[in-house]
């Protein structure tokens, strides 16, 4: 894989300002002079415990929220080498109960992101190809069903061929696996490094699980209060990592036991 | 809860006991000119008739038909009902969307406004203008959606507020969605629910008020009205020391009741209640 940069993050802070109509909250510093590099087509896994600002980073990236300081840029793509473009990020939402409209077909809602920015005619096969290629077949039981009827699993492969439709340089995965059972979990994370096989697209893969991260990722980077900790390839961090909170999650994953039989399988 | 599940929900006994008022009432006032060949201002008839062929409900003590009053009499509440429960939607709605959507220093002031609105007591304040703008129908509805719309907005502004921050929100912008993509696509449809509520409560608000205005004598003399009907048939000395109330008040007072009672029934079926 080449080792060109897709998305930059150059000492980038984020502080939620208090709101209060008398006295002034105090602030909150999400994000502490973040630096990162995505490269292009590995998964970047991001762990940490609730409050680290991990989620916080994902919207950055997507443009739902503003940086307070720092700087975010993007990797020019050229495939035809004709025009330049910024590369298309996605993102796969931890509540699949909260992500997809209860207004929608599975029909809508995976051609969503292709009408918004193509207008009305979206071609039927390509819905069809994306929902057989995260798994729900047969694709035409599926098609007139709202997400109501879905299972979690089946809500969150919904997700992800919602998210791949619109061919994205990248995903961002926000704690995808972390409201669903641990058996479909590791088929959702199965399907994710398929895709990643297939397509070669990048992830970000955000999670509080290091053993889900230890699965699937490349890269990991480890945060805590607002700031990256540690930063190295998955062998550094499972096996010689320096910092005392890497050093904690990965002794809370090893002792659970049984439960996260795909991490010690890996090692 | 999308449209087919609201369809289901009105399948239950009470919604199509609803649905059979209200269809009953719907078709009498559209069909009111073939079912009674009186006008309900002609005055031709003698007074005080019992009911007989030519009267079916007898005659008031200026001569009126009362059965063409009381079939006339639909058109005037449903008319106000459909008007002002959809004034009332319309208004709330998009100042609800409009508010909760932007957020910020604008929706704390808009919110402000309507607050001074909800805490105005309703029908005084009806009394008072009904009085001092010149008694017509338009007025009472005018006053009607004018004291409706913001606990529409209210409630449609809290709901958006938490649509706003909701991931199917966060991906369509995510996918390049504009704010008005949004607003049709993820905000309103959620809203529907929500919607349908409103037009059955404000149509049941609209009916009791407009009874209750004419009643005190402050509706409009140029249209039928079943609070008209009562108004006069109590203020006539002798209503209750003959028959005459029986054909003359009971028919007027059972129709806003069981009217009412339509839209509660199709309300309760759906919010999904058996």
């Amino acid at each position: 894989m080449d080792d060109f940069w897709l998305i930059k993050i150059d000492n980038v802070s984020k502080v939620f300002k208090g709101r209060g109509m008398f006295r002034n909250e105090p602030e909150v510093k999400a994000l502490d002079n973040v630096s990162l590099t995505v490269k292009k087509g590995e998964v970047l896994g991001i762990i940490g415990e609730s409050g680290s600002g991990k989620t916080t980073l994902g919207k950055l990236i997507l443009g739902l929220l503003k940086p307070t300081s720092g700087n975010i840029s993007f990797a020019d793509i050229n495939n035809n080498s004709t025009e330049n473009r910024k590369p298309l990020v996605q993102v796969i939402f931890q509540d699949p109960y909260d992500s997809l409209s209860h207004m929608m077909t599975v029909e809508q809602l995976v051609a969503e992101p292709c009408i918004i920015n193509n207008g009305k005619n979206v071609d039927r096969n390509r819905i069809i190809r994306a929902l057989e290629s995260v798994g729900l077949t047969p694709v035409e039981s599926f098609l007139r069903k709202y997400p109501h009827t879905l299972s979690g699993g089946q809500r969150q492969r919904v997700a992800i061929a919602r998210a791949m439709i619109s061919e994205p340089d990248m995903i961002i995965a926000d704690e995808p696996i972390s409201m669903l059972d641990a058996s479909i979990g590791v088929d959702i994370l199965n399907l994710m490094l398929d895709m990643k096989e297939r397509t070669g697209i990048t992830f970000l893969f955000i999670t509080h699980d290091i053993a889900a991260a230890a699965y699937i990722s490349d890269n990991i980077a480890v945060m805590k209060e607002g700031k990256i900790v540690e930063y190295g390839s998955r062998k550094q961090i499972i096996s010689d990592c320096c910092h005392e909170y890497t050093k904690s999650l990965l002794l809370s994953a090893t002792g659970a036991g049984t439960e996260n039989e795909y991490f010690c399988s890996e090692f | 809860m999308h449209e087919k599940t609201l369809f289901q929900r009105l399948k239950s006994p009470k919604g199509i006991t609803g649905l059979a008022i209200l269809c009953f009432f719907i078709f009498i006032a559209v069909a009111a000119p073939f079912i009674t060949s009186y006008s309900p201002a002609d005055v031709s008839s003698s007074p005080l008739l019992e009911p007989g062929s030519e009267h079916p409900l007898g005659t008031d003590d200026v001569g009126k038909d009362i059965f063409s009053n009381l079939v006339y009499g639909s058109r005037t509440s449903l008319m106000v009902a459909l008007l002002v429960s959809f004034g009332v939607l319309i208004i709330g709605t998009l100042a609800g969307v409009f508010s909760g959507y932007t957020g910020g220093n604008l929706d704390r002031v808009m919110m402000r406004g309507v607050d001074i609105f909800l805490m105005i007591p309703d029908l005084p304040l009806i009394l008072i203008l009904a009085a001092y703008l010149s008694p017509s129908l338009w007025n009472i509805i005018f006053i009607l959606i004018l004291m409706g719309w913001p606990v529409g907005a209210r409630i449609t502004r809290a709901q958006t507020k938490t649509l706003r921050v909701s991931g199917h929100v966060d991906f369509a912008r995510v996918s390049g969605a504009g704010n008005w993509y949004v607003i049709k696509k993820h905000i309103i449809p959620d809203l529907y629910p929500i919607m349908i509520t409103t037009v059955v409560m404000q149509s049941i608000r609209a009916i009791l008020s407009e009874s209750g205005l004419a009643f005190l004598g402050l509706g409009d003399p140029s249209y039928p009205s079943w609070g008209t009907m009562i108004k006069y048939a109590i203020s006539y000395p002798l209503v209750f020391f003959t028959d005459a109330w029986m054909w003359w008040l009971m028919p007027a007072g059972l129709c806003i009741t069981l009217l009412v009672l339509s839209f509660v029934l199709v309300g309760q079926a759906l919010e999904g209640d058996k």
